[in-house]
């Protein structure tokens, strides 16, 4: 592969915009008319049950209430949109989220938020949940949205986007924004669900779902799926183009393979979900310093948890309790050569991991005092069972680390959502959180709804949150490699002011303006010390501001679009620099487009993002990536059938690296293709 | 086309598989409103949909003696707080169940409840959600809304809407509270029935 400028030279962020806002222009026109031109629907009144449950419905409610109410921006993606958009992990779904970034070192991916998205970082400040479930796992504090994340995302029925500072409710982790996902359950089944896919790079994925539910109130859940790709079989990297190192060429060593697991259990008030998922992934960027071209070079990552959950309405009063047991692991296998430069190669098997198990409780109260004070309380606690990671050389054996540091953190909470005025909503909240590594970290969030007429709300809100330092920032001391720990790190701060104006224009838009200014403080950087060391310490800091604009329509026939623009400006507080990886422009669009009525449709996306800042100080040119979902259901019926065409343009792009590669940038994948089929009985 | 030569133009050197895209995305728009006469059956106004689906309701419930006392002739379907039906009420309005007309009526307070078998909470009321179910409290009365976790709050039937489908949960407790008989072919086909 030749590196050569990102494929789209002439157009100007601005001409971009013309164009995409012209071509929203005409597709919100070409689809009032199709609206207008329905014939007569048939009389409902004289429809069964079983007849009029199978009519989709298109209407206000999907703007849930909700949405305007909740104290920050917040939006939605739906079963229906993964499919019709034919996403094929949790980072498919993020890249079209309006302020969203995610880049990709083709081992893990990297989410970045509101133009921070510094290099090196494990998608720490941002906590995803699953069905109120905290997945970020307690090494480094990371979530994962690859082929390891836990859930397949067959089985979402929707994700929100809560952008903003959550530490008020959700405590770690919940920076610059929650990423909360609810799964399908047995209802949602009731039956079996078979569905295969092959795509490019020889890649294939399978899984096998099952789900009912009975009056009694027992429902079930099981599914299990598997993922196969073989990669790139050659990947070219410049920086090693050296015949000692294969001329540059990783060759076989972009594969993945991955399986999950997923059980959901109710009965009356409880639930009992089960979640894993395991990974393996060959590693050819030689990162970390390890032997270029060796197919040994690999990491696996094992993630689970147990959740049991109780939830009752005790009148007016509603309780929420959970106890769970979670599992994480992760090792890497790497070869290292230990020669001395002139001398033959000699190189060492270094195994490298994180073995942890956790357990916690959560209880959450609710109730509604006075009819206008609608009050959250609750309490949190996790303790560490296992909390380890150690390093070694495999063969001459040797070891470099092990060490274990179990900690535990416990936390109280109190939202209040008080109705002033009907029109008028005051949501404050706080939280206190006790870690036995650092101590407190207060987190209050303060906001204000108005909406001085039925559709249009605004929102004015001040938030603060943190990100504890995690126990590889803390722990992780290897003399040998250079690098120590620092147990008397602090937690990173944000302080973060936002304006939130939602306007539903008409029965079928939406139109969000969001915007934001925030200041971070005791950021954690990876220094060099006197000694020559490498050590984790609070020293930086930055400010983002920007605005996103984003407008959302629905139509009655199966019409649905999605624009959005972001301008974000997010700099080291010292130097008054953009940060690395932070593009400054980004434009989203996505279109879903009935071609036959509830049966086949049509699901264009475009991405566009600005030129982004390296480690290495390069600039990355901007790019626009094109997808397209051909979607059909009901064809035959239980039947689904789906063609994607990812990167269609084939446009070539990079993604900005971490401090671990050699590369300044990594190219992403060009085109490729998947179809997909989904079969239900 | 015109979008096409715009998109050529704006964009200087562009890329002719950007154009070639541009152009099939202006096809496939034009496409459905070409074929809009093919879009008949799906895609309806939600309010609709659950109109039809509140008569249905009134064809699977026995009320109890006290729930039928009133007016002889007419079957109260009472819609509380803001009306999100429009006109969607009209195809259901009049049409006869259980050998009584169906009358829509909006009413502004649960005091004005009297005459209604079937009382529709909007989700204008979804503040109030509590105090509504208290007052309502044993009256035989088939409460029914799309407020969230209604039928888990205490409300008869609560409607949900999954992959754009409407469904419904029932509440057995309360439905015996209301003195309401709910048909099993009614149950058997709720999303889930809490008890």
């Amino acid at each position: 592969m030749i590196s050569r400028s990102g494929g789209k030279g002439g157009c100007s962020i601005g001409r971009l915009l013309q164009t995409m806002l012209l071509a929203g222009g005409i597709v919100i026109t070409t689809a009032a008319a199709g609206w207008g031109e329905e014939t007569v629907p048939p009389n409902l009144a004289e429809l069964t049950i079983e007849e009029l449950m199978n009519v989709t419905v298109y209407g206000a409610s999907k703007f849930e209430q909700k949405l305007s109410e909740a104290p920050a921006s917040v939006t939605v993606v739906t079963s229906d949109e993964i499919k019709k958009y034919g996403y094929r992990t949790l980072a498919d779904i993020i890249r079209g989220q309006r302020g969203f970034q995610v880049s990709y070192d083709r081992n893990y991916s990297y989410v970045g938020v509101r133009g921070f998205g510094r290099t090196g970082d494990y998608n720490s400040r941002i906590l995803l949940i699953l069905d109120g479930h905290r997945i970020n796992e307690n090494i480094y504090d990371s979530i994962s949205v690859g082929n390891e994340e836990l859930l397949d995302v067959d089985l979402i029925d929707r994700v929100e986007f809560i952008r903003g500072a959550g530490s008020s409710l959700y405590g770690n982790n919940a920076f610059f924004g929650v990423i909360n996902i609810i799964s399908r359950k047995g209802v949602d089944f009731k039956g079996t669900e078979l569905a295969g896919s092959a795509g490019s790079l020889d890649s294939y994925k399978g899984r096998a779902s099952y789900g009912d539910s009975h009056p009694s109130g027992l429902a079930a859940l099981i599914s299990g799926s598997i993922y196969d790709s073989a990669g790139n079989k050659r990947l070219f990297y410049p920086e090693f183009n050296d015949p000692a190192t294969n001329n540059g060429v990783a060759q076989d060593l972009d594969y993945e393979r991955s399986y999950n697991l997923l059980g959901t259990f109710s009965y009356r008030d409880f639930t009992l979900q089960g979640a894993y998922v395991g990974r393996e992934k060959a590693v050819p960027t030689a990162s970390f310093g390890t032997v270029f071209n060796d197919p040994r070079y690999k990491t696996f990552d094992y993630r689970g948890y147990l959740d049991l959950k109780y939830g009752h309405a005790f009148g007016s009063l509603g309780v929420l309790a959970r106890l769970f047991f979670d599992h994480y692991d992760y090792y890497s296998k790497s070869p290292y050569d230990l020669a001395a430069a002139g001398d033959p190669p000699n190189v060492v098997m270094n195994r490298d991991s994180a073995d942890n198990n956790w357990w916690g409780s959560e209880l959450q109260l609710t109730r509604t005092f006075l009819q206008k004070h609608r009050v959250i309380g609750g309490g949190e606690y996790q303790g560490n069972l296992t909390q380890r990671q150690d390093n070694y050389d495999i063969d001459p054996y040797f070891k470099y680390l092990d060490t274990s540091h179990l900690t535990k953190k416990w936390a109280l909470y109190l939202q209040d959502e008080y109705t002033i005025l009907p029109n008028l909503v005051l949501n404050a909240g706080v939280r206190y959180d006790h870690f036995d590594t650092f101590g407190a970290a207060v987190s209050p969030r303060a906001a204000l709804i108005y909406s001085p007429v039925d559709k249009t709300s605004f929102k004015l809100i001040y938030g603060e949150a943190f990100r504890a330092p995690n126990s590889y920032e803390l722990f992780y001391d290897v003399p040998a490699f250079d690098q120590k720990g620092n147990p008397a790190l602090k937690p990173e701060k944000i302080r973060s002011y936002e304006l939130v104006f939602e306007q539903l224009l008409g029965d079928h838009l939406r139109l969000i303006v969001n915007s934001f200014t925030s200041r971070i403080d005791n950021l954690i950087s990876q220094q060099t010390d006197a000694d020559d060391m490498l050590v984790f310490r609070n020293v930086a800091g930055a400010e983002t501001t920007g605005v996103g604009t984003e407008i959302e329509g629905l139509w009655a026939n199966g019409f649905k679009g999605n624009l959005s623009y972001t301008y974000q400006e997010a700099r080291d507080s010292d130097t008054d620099d953009i940060l690395v990886n932070s593009p400054q422009h980004m434009v989203k669009g996505r279109l879903t487009i009935p071609l036959v009525a509830d049966k086949l449709f049509a699901g264009p996306e475009l991405q566009y993002m600005s030129s982004r800042k390296t480690l290495g100080g390069n600039k990355l040119n901007g790019f626009v990536v094109a997808n397209l979902t051909v979607f059909s259901q009901k064809l035959l019926p239980g039947l689904e059938l789906s063609g994607s065409a990812y990167n269609l343009f084939d446009t070539r792009y990079r993604d900005p690296g971490g401090a671990d590669l050699t590369q300044d940038s990594i190219e992403q994948d060009g085109r490729t293709f998947r179809v997909k089929l989904t079969y239900r009985f | 086309m015109t979008l096409l030569y715009l998109i050529s133009k704006l964009c200087g050197v562009a890329n002719r598989r950007q154009v070639t895209f541009a152009g099939l995305v202006v096809l496939l728009l034009v496409f459905p409103v070409l074929s809009g006469k093919a879009l008949a059956m799906d895609g309806l106004a939600e309010y609709e949909v659950k109109s039809a689906f509140l008569y249905n309701f009134a064809k699977f419930v026995e009320w109890g003696a006290q729930g039928t006392a009133g007016d002889q002739q007419e079957l109260g379907l009472c819609i509380l707080g803001k009306d999100p039906f429009g006109g969607g009420m009209d195809a259901v309005k009049g049409r006869p169940v259980k050998n009584r007309r169906l009358v829509v009526k909006q009413i502004n307070g649960i005091d004005e409840m009297g005459q209604c078998q079937i009382l529709f909470i909007s989700s204008s009321e979804k503040g109030r959600l509590s105090e509504i179910l208290a007052a309502v409290g044993r009256s035989p009365v088939l409460t029914v809304s799309d407020i969230k976790n209604f039928a888990q709050t205490g409300g008869v039937i609560g409607f949900v809407t999954i992959d754009e489908r409407i469904r419904f949960d029932i509440n057995q407790a309360a439905a015996e509270r209301a003195d309401l008989q709910i048909s099993s072919q009614l149950l058997k086909l709720a999303r889930s029935v809490v008890q």
